[in-house]
């Protein structure tokens, strides 16, 4: 009997890394030996469970997927790392390939797919979906995009747009169906990224960095 | 009024068209209920989910709302417009936030009464109320 492959899922998204889990769990060769809602906590888990490959979210809180693999590869971790995200962001996907990462794949992916891949990868192959692979090959040949220089993620951008509209905090979590708290750590994640102090001025920034249209 | 609320759910349906949240919320799901609730459907686009809703009529719909393939202004407004007893579990694949919980309840003027008398305590989550019957709104799971 073979033995089995021993996967580590890392993803803040609760519901979809136990349903992964679940389904993982049905495929015969697989075998799930830890788990981890963010990149600080999964080196330790990673560290104990001795998986053959991991299964890494690019945004998540404390360490984010792509910080993970960088620390990972510095401490000379030769493991398979297939990021397993729903960003399809150029910044995403070629940061996490330069980082090290051997595989990115859309969350959009068919279960029988993603079984696929991480059988290919376990035997030493690199996966991409074919979505991002236009993404490479143009990067590849002509340099990254000038929305490169883009730190903020779509949600980000969608909170942005709003609050160049004038929104409220409350106005922005009706539109976008999010609650205020999570409008609030968006806007803290853009003050940040912007390195800007007010809202106004995250605003006036992204204008100028062409990340919005100037709204009249 | 004077229909009967139930005490249990017993048929859900997923709407999702990313195949991984979907088939894995399914399975997932269906192990921890074990015989005492099914998934009646998983939909990947708004018109199979509203046929769904109306056609199978499930005790609990779970949404992918910021999946491009539904719409969920169109969903809560055939939800609102609805009468039988439903629970809604708003859940966003792209954030790992809150997830918003409809729960659409018939009551007879009895049973309001008794319910209204202290409606906080009887809802599922901690929260504040919105539209489409009571609701609460938790915190993100994790």
């Amino acid at each position: 009997m073979n033995k089995k492959v021993r996967l580590v899922v890392v993803d803040d998204h609760v519901l979809f890394r136990r349903g992964l889990i679940s389904l993982l769990t049905d495929v015969p060769e697989f075998q799930v030996v830890g788990e981890a809602g963010d990149g600080r906590s999964a080196l330790a888990v990673i560290e104990s469970s001795s998986p053959d490959i991991i299964l890494l979210d690019v945004n998540m809180p404390v360490m984010d997927g792509i910080q993970t693999v960088q620390e990972l590869r510095e401490r000379k971790c030769k493991l398979p790392i297939l990021m397993l995200t729903i960003s399809q962001q150029e910044d995403d996907l070629l940061g996490a390939l330069s980082a090290g990462a051997n595989g990115y794949l859309l969350k959009d992916t068919e279960p029988e797919e993603l079984r696929r891949s991480i059988n290919l990868m376990v035997d030493g192959k690199s996966i991409l979906s074919p979505d991002v692979t236009g993404t490479v090959l143009r990067a590849l040949t002509h340099g990254p995009s000038s929305g490169g220089n883009n730190p903020l993620s779509d949600r980000e951008l969608e909170v942005l747009a709003c609050l160049a509209e004038g929104m409220t905090t409350n106005q922005i979590g009706s539109q976008l169906f999010i609650s205020e708290n999570t409008v609030k750590t968006h806007i803290r994640h853009i003050l940040e990224k912007l390195e800007a102090s007010n809202r106004t001025e995250a605003v006036s920034k992204a204008i100028q960095m062409g990340l919005i249209q100037k709204v009249n | 009024m004077g229909k009967i609320v139930k005490e249990t759910t017993g048929r859900v349906l997923i709407a999702s068209a990313n195949p991984l949240f979907g088939k894995g919320l399914k399975n997932m799901f269906q192990r921890r209920w074990g015989g005492a609730a099914r998934v009646v459907a998983v939909t990947t686009t708004m018109e199979l989910t509203l046929n769904a809703v109306d056609e199978l009529q499930p005790d609990l719909v779970i949404l992918d709302y910021d999946d491009h393939a539904m719409n969920r202004d169109e969903f809560l407004n055939h939800f609102v417009s609805g009468e039988q007893p439903m629970q809604v579990a708003l859940i966003s694949l792209r954030e790992a936030g809150d997830v918003v919980v409809y729960d659409r309840r018939n009551l007879t003027p009895t049973q309001a009464e008794t319910w209204l008398a202290a409606a906080w305590l009887n809802s599922l989550l901690p929260g504040h109320s919105e539209a489409g019957g009571d609701a609460g709104e938790g915190n993100k799971p994790g």
